[in-house]
């Protein structure tokens, strides 16, 4: 369990970590000692937050210097893809959504309770594994020779990697459901 | 909803504060606590439905902090009797206006509930 928390302690922010990591981590220590949860539950409870509240401040950590610099970039590539018209459709997308998700990104959007639905979905992100995972599939049965095409190697690279994520997410939610439900 | 940035000369702007500060909010109007005793308070109040890890809680904690919500006090009970890692907190007059107004926000969402018998068609 000391294990447990001082690696789950290491997805926070380093700034987090500084200053109230010895606070956090005996928070932990007051939930096993004095609280009705069993150890098992606040494993689960530990392991829960990592994946929502230290991910979500690791973003926001991330977005706050870049966000400025990622968006001047983006709109960079839709003005450029705009001007080049029908062929770089594709790329204005790609680029629509890029600002788009930094606008979300964006907003200060507030840390809350683990909700219990997100673990209780993670049988949807094994489904997106094996999607993807399939799609990579297909690709190389429809473009199997010797050599892939650079289009067909990109879409099968990238479908096995997003499958590879996909899938170590959909582990670490079912894994925490299971702790969270041992009580 | 899109929320306004938070401005201390306008309370409002603060509003709808997220569940989890209105739940730190009112665990510290009965006085300074430091974590492990806002999360069982938060515990209690919800009859066990809201559990707050300490992630949540000290994230939270911070952005209030930020926010000008809630300070860190810099006494202590019994130093002899306390674990120097642990912190306590306690609720800045901003922070005890801002619980207020959502007080009387959700008050007044749960008046016009009442008033449209959500409940009694809940029920049917």
């Amino acid at each position: 369990m000391n294990l447990l928390v001082r690696v789950a302690l290491l997805a926070y922010p380093r700034s987090f970590r500084r200053h109230y990591g010895a606070e956090w981590t005996r928070t932990i220590t007051d939930m096993r000692t004095h609280s009705h949860h069993s150890s098992v539950r606040v494993a689960g409870v530990v392991v829960a937050e990592t994946f929502t509240t230290a991910v979500h401040m690791r973003w926001e950590n991330l977005m706050k210097p870049t966000k400025t610099v990622l968006t001047v970039i983006a709109a960079t590539i839709a003005f450029a893809a705009l001007i080049m018209g029908s062929e770089a459709i594709a790329i204005l997308a790609f680029a629509i959504v890029v600002l788009a998700g930094l606008q979300f990104a964006g907003q200060d959007r507030p840390i809350t309770p683990t909700d219990p639905s997100i673990t209780r979905r993670w049988y949807f992100w094994m489904a997106g594994a094996a999607g993807a995972f399939l799609l990579g599939l297909g690709v190389l049965a429809i473009d199997g020779g010797d050599e892939l095409t650079s289009a067909a190697w990109a879409t099968w690279m990238l479908s096995w990697a997003t499958a590879a994520v996909l899938a170590v997410i959909g582990i670490g939610l079912g894994a925490t459901r299971i702790l969270s439900n041992h009580r | 909803m899109v929320k306004r940035k938070p401005n201390p000369d306008d309370i409002d702007s603060y509003l709808p504060l997220p569940a989890s500060a209105m739940h730190i909010i009112v665990a510290l109007a009965g006085g300074e606590k430091h974590g492990y005793a806002i999360m069982r308070d938060i515990d209690d109040l919800s009859g066990g439905s809201v559990t707050m890890g300490p992630g949540t809680l000290y994230g939270s904690i911070k952005r209030m902090i930020d926010q000008g919500l809630v300070q860190e006090t810099d006494e202590r009970p019994d130093p002899a009797l306390d674990d120097e890692r642990r912190r306590y907190y306690r609720l800045t007059a901003l922070g005890q206006r801002v619980g207020a107004a959502e007080q009387a926000r959700l008050a007044a969402l749960l008046n016009a509930a009442q008033l449209r018998k959500l409940g009694l068609s809940g029920l049917t």
